[in-house]
């Protein structure tokens, strides 16, 4: 195990995940393989519980609904971990937005350093939008925002 | 909406000719996943994706024991997942001198998938730490040597 392996985030990695950031959500299709999606809204709500808000129709959800085993692969400045558990969708539909998204709960059992020798991850993955639906996704991310901290635990 | 394949489209095979990093999502024969962060990675065809891992790795591991991989690809406007499974080439690569292994994907199926209503903008952003970057461009060189010319055993 490295120094930086743990069952738990870091202080570092909680205080990242207090705001959204593009990350893959691994889970394992019914066929039994591996199937990853890139997703944006998370948050730690504290450094053995992550939250994430992942469309409703999208095949994680369905996955994690058959298996929870999942992994996360956090990328950001200086800072590419791997962060596994189980999972449990929380809330069918998030009430804050009109488009279908389902709320899951990430129970972390394990957080490994991923990065490659001699090498680090220098920021966020880099995404954009039409100029024109800024504002929609500024209010998009901050009602999902306060529904991530607010939502009881129980599914 | 997702969009499915059974080949690698050409701009993927393009950003996996730029030396950029790759996630690499493996799972064991206990369904525990492991996801890996990888750059020597070689598109042979529209159908192959070669790629070299550290056998200690728990992803190098993973391979060893099934093969299940699905790749994550990240670049400009550019979104994808791939999947297929991994098979054997060389256990160890000729060309460094730590261990690495290198295997052939036969990839069964691509697929968009991206934010919905936005997009990559660019890669995985990277860089080498501060006095290696001779070394890599060293250690870059010979790899692509080795993963480029050594022959494909997988027909797919």
């Amino acid at each position: 195990m490295k120094s930086r392996d743990s069952d738990r985030l870091s202080a570092e990695l909680s205080d990242y995940l207090q705001s959204q950031h593009p990350f893959v959500v691994v889970t394992i299709s019914e066929d039994g393989w591996p199937c990853a999606e890139v997703v944006s809204w998370i948050w730690a709500r504290d450094d053995r519980t992550v939250r994430m808000v992942i469309g409703a129709q999208r095949q994680s959800v369905a996955n994690i609904r058959a298996n929870s085993l999942t992994a996360l692969q956090i990328l950001g400045a200086k800072l590419a971990y791997e962060v596994r558990g189980k999972a449990r969708v929380i809330k069918e539909r998030c009430e804050s937005i009109v488009f279908p998204q389902t709320m899951v709960e990430l129970a972390v059992d394990s957080v490994r350093e991923n990065m490659y020798p001699a090498n680090s991850v220098t920021g966020d993955v880099p995404v954009s939008w039409p100029e024109s639906t800024d504002s929609h996704h500024h209010e998009w991310n901050v009602a999902i925002d306060v529904e991530m901290r607010t939502a009881a635990s129980e599914a | 909406m997702a969009k499915k394949m059974t080949e690698i489209p050409k701009e993927v095979m393009e950003h996996l000719r730029g030396a950029n990093v790759v996630l690499v999502a493996t799972m064991s024969d206990e369904s525990q996943l492991a996801l890996e962060l990888l750059s020597w990675i070689w598109p042979m065809d529209a159908k192959t994706v070669r790629l070299v891992i550290s056998p200690n790795f728990p992803g190098g591991i993973n391979l060893a024991a099934n093969g299940k991989t699905a790749l994550q690809v990240i670049g400009d406007n550019l979104c994808y997942e791939v999947r297929g499974t991994s098979h054997l080439v060389k256990e160890q690569c000729d060309s460094v001198k730590f261990p690495e292994t290198m295997y052939d994907m036969a990839v069964e199926e691509v697929r968009t998938n991206t934010i919905p209503a936005s997009h990559p903008s660019g890669s995985i952003p990277l860089i080498r730490d501060e006095g290696t970057e001779d070394l890599h461009k060293e250690l870059d060189a010979a790899m692509y040597e080795e993963i480029k010319s050594t022959p494909m055993l997988t027909t797919t």
